[in-house]
């Protein structure tokens, strides 16, 4: 106990000591979500039975195996890469742009992706067939980064000027954004045929399900890159919440740091909209929620983002199998209804934010 | 050294600044001063290396326009007018943030250290946000000082580049932020600091660039650039230069009319 009062002591001095006992907490978390969602589902497997299997060597029946390894298995790994990706490339977007209400999802970033998820769904059985196959899985992945990429690039061209981003000039040209690529995508959809359209419907809901090895290995280099990466930026991305002049004078490269940051977001945004569909918020939920309590040093922000992101996002899952079981929900849907009031909520608490 | 040549600016069809010459030495606190728009700042944001420029600068030998970022930051902390911090940092982040990119190094209690240089003892775990605009200013001042702590490292001196540090202060921390560049100059370290305050300027600069038009109309010591004349033509009012009793100089405006 010596060591907690300890603890609670020196947090007012230095919110870095809480940061880190932060960080083993969302660890535990994770491990302990993670374990809990291969037993949650449609199917009731006991998690007492498969212990009591496990310890006196018997094998696994195939039922348990096809639902654990095949199906809860990839699943659990999408959610994690999908909720940790998304919650990094709020923080660093934000840190980017050096405004909390930076999301890719609010500021059309997902939905640059999306295009590029859609023109790779429509139009890639159009590509000769050696191509497509020799791409398989990872095309989609792959276009939606580069439609993610395009997103964020066009952003920043329009919203930033000489260093400074309006919040007002960025939430719009999102909207702009967001509209123009919604048309595209309109016009792809009409092009589409019905297999196709099935599939575009609910994988613009959100959803994990549907999750297979497959997906999971041709999407996950890019998120590993975008939150592995991200913490490498931490020193830059604190030095750009001064400025991009006082970033430059306290010896940040910030041209370096602008394209990294943008190429990372990019690729973790791509490759968990082209898995995962539209799930909106945790970009912002995340980021927002450990500033409150840990305050916005990237050094943790950005590996404690990671964590939470991916406790949340495989926590709704979990919601979205349970709570109309044996149907489910898609979880952009889950995110939805916390996200939404969420963000609200945010901007009753800083009224002045739109003046930044 | 630090030392400009030929530095030429243009933004647009403006010429900002004109074949401007100007040299600084390590050990004294250089003053650039002159009217508003007379290129004070340009100059200052050429030597920072913030806006490009034909001619060349340099700290220390680095020459400003190629050096990297990091190998600048070794050399030299630079206190903005104002900087608008986009996340709700404790006063203490804020000073660390210069001390963690700066070369400073590890020292676990230089943030205290740098705050108390400022007259913001304690001030560490308040939110910056909620600082006052003067200590907000002198939080920045002590980030910069976490940046640059010795004002003579292995390489030799370091430099301090202040645009308007007293701007916001009121009459005892403009006193106090003063006294610190006059101490970071007599420790051997360099200051160039853009000042309104005439009178400040007389106490604590050793030499004086003063501006106008974009060119530096002279530079040298206090006296020499301190007279009725030069300030008269620089700033286009009557001013004259008088030497209070305690033989410090002093700068009294007239009215127009007078």
């Amino acid at each position: 106990m010596v060591a907690l009062a300890d603890i609670t002591a020196r947090r007012h001095k230095d919110r870095s000591h809480l940061a880190r006992w932060v960080m083993l907490g969302l660890a535990a978390a994770l491990a302990s979500v993670s374990v809990a969602s291969l037993f949650v589902g449609a199917t009731g497997l006991s998690p007492l039975a498969l212990i009591g299997d496990f310890l006196a060597g018997r094998p696994l029946d195939l039922r348990a195996r096809v639902v654990i390894v095949d199906i809860r298995l990839p699943r659990l790994a999408l959610g994690l890469l999908v909720g940790a990706a998304l919650a990094v490339s709020g923080v660093v977007m934000q840190g980017l742009f050096r405004n909390p209400l930076a999301d890719p999802g609010l500021v059309g970033v997902s939905a640059g992706a999306g295009l590029g998820a859609i023109m790779a769904i429509v139009l890639g059985g159009l590509l000769p067939p050696a191509i497509g196959a020799a791409t398989g899985y990872a095309l989609v992945p792959v276009a939606a980064f580069v439609g993610g990429w395009l997103s964020v690039i066009a952003l920043y061209t329009v919203a930033t000027r000489g260093g400074h981003t309006s919040v007002a000039t960025m939430l719009l040209a999102g909207i702009a954004l967001a509209a123009l690529v919604g048309a595209l995508s309109g016009i792809l959809i009409y092009l589409a045929d019905d297999a196709q359209l099935r599939t575009l419907t609910f994988w613009g809901l959100g959803s994990l399900a549907g999750a297979t090895w497959g997906k999971v290995l041709a999407a996950a280099p890019l998120m590993l890159i975008g939150i592995f990466g991200a913490p490498f930026l931490a020193r830059g991305l604190n030095g750009l919440a001064l400025g991009e002049a006082a970033a430059r004078h306290m010896g940040v490269d910030v041209q370096t740091l602008k394209r990294l940051a943008i190429l990372l977001v990019a690729a973790a945004v791509g490759a968990a909209v082209a898995v995962s569909g539209g799930i909106g918020f945790v970009g912002i939920v995340v980021p927002h929620l450990l500033r409150l309590s840990t305050g916005p040093d990237h050094r943790y922000l950005l590996i404690n983002s990671a964590l939470l992101g991916a406790v949340i996002l495989v926590l709704a899952d979990m919601i979205a199998r349970v709570v109309v079981a044996p149907a489910e929900l898609p979880i952009g849907i889950v995110m939805a209804i916390i996200g939404g009031p969420f963000f609200l909520w945010i901007l009753l608490r800083r009224r002045g934010l739109m003046e930044m | 050294m630090l030392t400009a040549r030929n530095l030429s600016v243009r933004l647009g069809h403006r010429d900002i600044l004109r074949d401007v010459d100007f040299t600084a030495q390590a050990g004294e606190v250089t003053a650039i001063v002159g009217p508003n728009g007379s290129g004070k700042t340009t100059l200052l944001r050429a030597l920072t290396g913030d806006t490009a420029f034909a001619g060349t600068a340099t700290i220390e030998g680095l020459n400003v326009a190629q050096a990297k970022p990091w190998e600048l930051a070794a050399r030299r902390g630079v206190l903005p007018q104002f900087t608008g911090v986009a996340f709700p940092f404790t006063v203490a982040e804020i000073v660390r943030l210069g001390q963690s990119t700066g070369v400073s190094g590890g020292a676990p209690d230089l943030g205290e250290l740098a705050l108390a240089r400022v007259g913001l003892t304690g001030f560490g775990p308040r939110a910056y946000h909620d600082l006052s605009g003067g200590e907000q200013q002198r939080t920045q001042l002590a980030r910069v000082l976490a940046q640059v702590w010795e004002p003579v490292g292995a390489e030799g001196p370091n430099w301090l580049i202040l645009d308007e540090p007293v701007a916001s202060l009121d009459i005892a921390h403009q006193l106090e932020v003063m006294t610190l560049a006059r101490d970071f100059a007599q420790a051997g370290g360099g200051v160039v600091a853009v000042m309104h305050d005439l009178n400040l300027t007389a106490m604590f600069a050793q030499s004086v660039a003063l501006m106008s038009g974009g060119r530096i109309v002279t530079q040298g010591a206090v006296d020499a650039v301190f007279t009725d004349e030069n300030l008269s033509d620089a700033y286009a009012c009557a001013l004259r230069v008088n030497t209070a009793p305690a033989r410090s100089t002093y700068i009294l405006p007239h009215a127009a009319s007078a």
